[in-house]
């Protein structure tokens, strides 16, 4: 029997066999999943159930007496409720702010010509490959120069700067056809409505994977709000979770999981409602 | 006041020139179609025009006033885009309305005349549609009615219709003839299809690539009658027409006191009203050669008695009433782009291949076959002369 | 018409300096934001780093010139040895690691016979949109002594209790694992659409050349999927240089200083020692490590296919 016959008889076995054939890739990936998933759903479970329970299975992840205790002294022993509003102010600030700069910038680089747009841009990609903890210090010293440490705007301001939502605008904008815009011009647009009007519209997936991005960045951010808040009514959901000293052998785990929960909520909604705003955002940078 | 007027307008990018020296005078209400092979500087004269190109040198001047410096919006000019650019977001409502929107008109005011125009056009059921739910055809209005909607003083349209099927191509060219002639507005239209510029425009120009020493693009501007029938050069000559003309390099000699042309193994005796000094001069500046083209149509079946030639089919293709009907002679093909400004452009021609494919369009069911024998014959007032040293006219038919 | 004509009266023929200079301004205008936060929170902060290295103190102790002191003192410390130990300790394992982990799991995940394939995907990804404090908290939670899932396994096997974060092998796996965790599902997408775009009758040439699977993966996936790694391998060095929050959660730098990321070393200097002008000096040598890897990687890894 030929190589070629062989790989034809291969193609029409039965769905039924293919499946079969492909067990120990099912069991591998579920196992993953399982290991991966795992420890979320022992943080709920672990949340809802009466903290003083200490020692329990690890089989036992339905608990039988499901109590929302753990969340009721959550919200009245910390400040948890603050830090929640702290987060969501920041992260959604952010969002906004940066979708408005990055679209115009991307729009600038995608499609106006001027000066110095090879050497800026340029420097843009540099600046992403500086890991933040190069210009913490420097950064540190400016908002304490000008009285902003130990405000959201501390949070807000400098990540305004990153370049990442700066290409993936141009790289979503420079996939529209020139002739839509000079449509617009005849049909009477300034450049500033035709970026409005036409442009702005045709990249609302990309305006979605920018401001999605910045919000999961600033709500899982953990090193610049450390330094930059300390007073704890301004702290973040990350800062605040973090001095809740998990390490000590007295934990009080219930409410500790109870606190990882809250910081879990809008990224598991994000994550059921926008997964593809992600993937996308992610993948854009490695494909051209 | 022309509507627009072009003078002296050349256009380069890096180093090259697309346009060159390029005058066209449009009265108010003209059809006007640019036509040209591809890469010949339409679409590019078109972009000046609508502002969306500026212009290297020369004027160019809408509605009497000079508008180089003006922008693509303030000059209330309306372009339908091959791709029709129909913006994907907006509704076909939208669409046409939005010029309206920008320039600020009432709600009311803008739902009014985007109403008219659809029913004009017979959009009215499709309105509330996105454009990736229309077909072709339909995409094609919408572009149409977004350009009526404004009123604008001028209409750009570049290769409008060659998205669509043939038969919807024909549909839409009646279509636009006859919104061309309830509106009105100038309009000037590219196409590099030539049936479309003979049956669309009241005046067409005929655009050639500039090489690397031509004067201008443009190589004759005039109604398509003219065009048709006294081609100003070889390159108009050539283009216009469907079969194209069949141009080639042929000698004068005078026999007796008659003038023949000879083209290889076919001559052909000029009656007497037709030796006129003019062609005897020009071919005598060529060592005797002279360009002639002959149109398909205008070679026939010989009548019995009449100036006849006898040759052997090459090819046959039957078509119905008619036929399409290939010969050879001995002499060279003259290209309809050939370039008549280098030096002894003649004698380059001869240096090519002499044996030329004619072709000939005869009338009625004949039962021909390759190989076969016939007796052709053509009428000699129906042939087009061309100087061989410029390729210019010579007092055509 | 007024336009026009003021256009006319203007009597200008040609696009001119006056517009490009116009259209200069428009484009600036759109930049403008986008430029003034990058000059004012990254370029300017750059720049100010590297002054900063020159100089000795913190905010307490005041700024004094120091030349190369702050590098000098970089040299001979011994925790700075230790960082750049642990760091390189830390980069052999993660890298590889997380790297080989999240391109198999894809090449499983790629084949389309697998059904539930979103599913997989969504959940091995989950972890990487969580916050490391979330996911740090968890896994001290899961290596707890007696009560945590990973001893109580270990005890079902009958292993004795791992001393999770008391030697600094076992703390720098303990770091890596939860890095792993987290790393795995975002590596995994991005392989996952480089496979995707690799042609599918280049496998099915193979297969008819007799080629079988694990042929197929070294003489067409690997080769195709180049740039793809090079891309992954790049931000996996710029974002494990990151490191940070699982350090702070889970070892605090300890046992003895064996865990110190950079990024943490940088952090305890400047905000726990007052020493901001150590700290730049480490920010600029971190700096240069990162500009002169992604350089060297990018010279050495022919990123087109
Ligand atoms: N931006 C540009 N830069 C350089 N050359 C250009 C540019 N735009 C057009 N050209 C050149 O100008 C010439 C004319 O282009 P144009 O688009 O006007 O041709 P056209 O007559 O419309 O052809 P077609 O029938 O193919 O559409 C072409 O040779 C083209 O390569
Ligand atoms: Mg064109």
């Amino acid at each position: 029997m030929t190589s070629a016959s062989r790989t034809l008889l291969l193609r029409h076995r039965p769905a039924l066999n293919r499946q079969v054939s492909r067990l120990p890739i099912y069991i591998g990936v579920t196992i993953i999943a399982v290991l991966v998933l795992y420890p979320f759903v022992f943080m709920l479970s672990t949340a809802l159930r009466e903290s003083t329970i200490l020692r329990f299975s690890p089989w036992d992840l339905v608990p039988s007496d499901v109590t929302l205790a753990n969340f009721h002294r959550l919200f009245s022993d910390t400040s948890m409720l603050n830090w929640l509003g702290n987060s969501m102010f920041v992260a959604t600030t952010t969002a906004l702010l940066k979708v408005g700069i990055d679209s115009l910038a991307g729009y600038a680089f995608a499609r106006l010509q001027f000066k110095f747009k090879e050497l800026i841009f340029l420097l843009l990609i540099a600046a992403m490959m500086v890991p933040p903890a190069v210009t913490i210090v420097p950064r540190f010293l400016l908002l304490r120069d000008i009285g902003l440490i130990n405000t959201p705007w501390a949070l807000i301001l400098p990540h305004l700067s990153y370049p990442l939502g700066v290409f993936l605008m141009r790289q979503a904008m420079a996939t529209i056809p020139y002739e839509l815009e000079e449509a617009a011009k005849l049909d009477g647009c300034s450049v500033f409505t035709i970026y409005w009007r036409i442009v702005l519209p045709l990249v609302a997936p990309a305006l979605a994977v920018v401001v999605i991005t910045t919000f999961m960045y600033q709500w899982v951010d953990l090193l610049w709000p450390v330094v930059a808040i300390t007073n704890d009514g301004l702290k973040t959901v990350t800062v605040g979770i973090s001095s809740m000293k998990a390490e000590q052998s007295r934990a009080d785990w219930g409410l500790i999981m109870a606190a990882n929960t809250c910081a879990m909520i809008p990224i598991g909604m994000l994550f059921v409602f926008c997964q593809r705003y992600f993937m996308t955002g992610m993948t854009s940078g490695s494909l051209k | 006041m022309s509507a627009i007027d072009i003078r002296g307008l050349g256009k380069h990018y890096a180093g090259t020139d697309v346009l060159r020296q390029v005058d066209l005078t449009i009265d108010e209400g003209e059809f006007i179609v640019l036509v040209g092979p591809s890469g010949c500087g339409k679409s590019t004269l078109l972009r000046i025009i609508a502002g969306l190109e500026d212009i290297s040198e020369g004027e160019l001047y809408i509605g009497g006033l000079l508008s180089n410096a003006v922008k693509a919006r303030a000059r209330n000019v309306a372009m339908v885009f091959q791709s029709y650019a129909l913006y994907p977001h907006m509704t076909v409502e939208e669409n046409i309305g939005f010029a309206l929107k920008v320039a600020g008109l009432s709600k009311a005011e803008r739902h009014r005349r985007v109403r008219d125009v659809a029913r004009s056009l017979g959009l009215e059921n499709l309105l509330q549609r996105k454009p990736k739910a229309l077909s072709g055809g339909q995409r094609q209005r919408v572009a149409i009615g977004r350009a009526i909607v404004r009123h604008p003083k001028v209409f750009l349209m570049d290769e409008p219709l060659s998205n669509l099927d043939a038969k919807l191509r024909v549909e839409m060219r009646a279509e636009m003839r006859a919104l061309h002639s309830r509106l009105g507005v100038t309009t000037v239209y590219v196409t590099h299809d030539q049936v479309e510029a003979l049956t669309l425009g009241t005046r067409v120009a005929v655009l050639r690539p500039i090489g690397e020493s031509g004067n201008t693009n443009v190589q004759q501007f005039a109604t398509p009658t003219e065009l048709f029938e006294r081609p100003h050069n070889v390159f108009v000559a050539g283009f216009m027409g469907s079969p194209p003309m069949n141009i080639l390099l042929a000698r004068l000699v005078r026999r007796g006191g008659a003038l023949e042309i000879s083209m290889g193994d076919i001559v052909i005796a000029l009656p007497q009203a037709m030796q006129s000094q003019a062609l005897a001069d020009a071919a005598g500046r060529a060592d005797g050669y002279i360009v002639i083209g002959v149109r398909p149509a205008d070679i026939g079946v010989a009548p019995p008695g009449g100036v006849a030639f006898n040759t052997r089919i090459t090819d046959m293709e039957m078509l119905g009433d008619h036929s399409s009907v290939s010969f050879s002679a001995r002499t060279p093909a003259v290209p309809f782009d050939f370039d008549f400004t280098a030096k002894d452009v003649y004698t380059s021609l001869l240096g090519g291949s002499s044996l030329t494919k004619i072709s000939a369009r005869l009338e009625g069911r004949l039962r021909l076959r390759a190989n076969d024998e016939v007796s052709l014959a053509i009428d000699p007032a129906r042939i087009y002369f061309f100087d061989a040293q410029t390729g210019l006219a010579l007092g055509n038919p | 018409m007024n336009v026009l004509s003021a256009a006319r009266r203007s009597g200008k023929a040609h696009l001119g300096l006056r517009e490009a200079l116009l259209s200069n301004a428009v484009a600036y205008l759109f930049l403008a934001p986008a430029l003034l936060f990058f000059v004012v929170f990254q370029a300017g902060p750059l720049i100010t780093t590297i002054v900063l290295s020159f100089y000795e103190g913190g905010i307490l102790s005041g700024f004094s010139y120091s030349g190369f002191d702050n590098y000098l003192t970089l040299w001979s410390d011994r925790e700075f040895y230790q960082t750049i130990k642990f760091t390189l300790l830390y980069f052999v394992i993660i890298v590889p690691s997380v790297l080989a982990v999240s391109l198999a799991m894809a090449v499983l995940l790629n084949d389309k016979f697998i059904r539930g394939k979103n599913f997989f995907k969504a959940a091995i990804f989950f972890p990487s949109l969580a916050p490391m404090v979330t996911l740090s908290t968890l896994w001290l939670f899961m290596i707890f002594p007696n009560v945590g899932l990973i001893n109580m396994l270990l005890a079902v096997v009958n292993v004795r209790e791992v001393e999770w974060l008391s030697s600094p092998l076992m703390a720098t796996l303990t770091i890596v694992l939860v890095e792993l965790w987290r790393g795995v599902g975002f590596y995994m997408v991005i392989f996952l659409a480089g496979l995707v775009a690799i042609p599918e009758e280049l496998y099915e040439a193979a297969e008819l050349d007799g080629a079988g699977p694990i042929r197929q993966f070294w003489s067409i996936t690997l080769p195709q999927l180049r740039p793809t790694i090079t891309f992954c391998l790049i931000m996996a060095v710029i974002f494990n240089f990151q490191l940070f929050d699982a350090v702070y959660m889970i070892t605090g730098g300890g046992p003895g200083g064996s865990t110190e990321s950079i990024a943490w070393y940088i952090f305890s200097n400047a905000f726990k020692y007052d020493q901001l002008g150590l700290a730049s000096a480490t920010s600029t040598l971190l700096l240069l490590a990162v500009m002169s890897i992604t350089a060297v990687l990018l010279k050495v890894l022919p990123s087109d296919r």
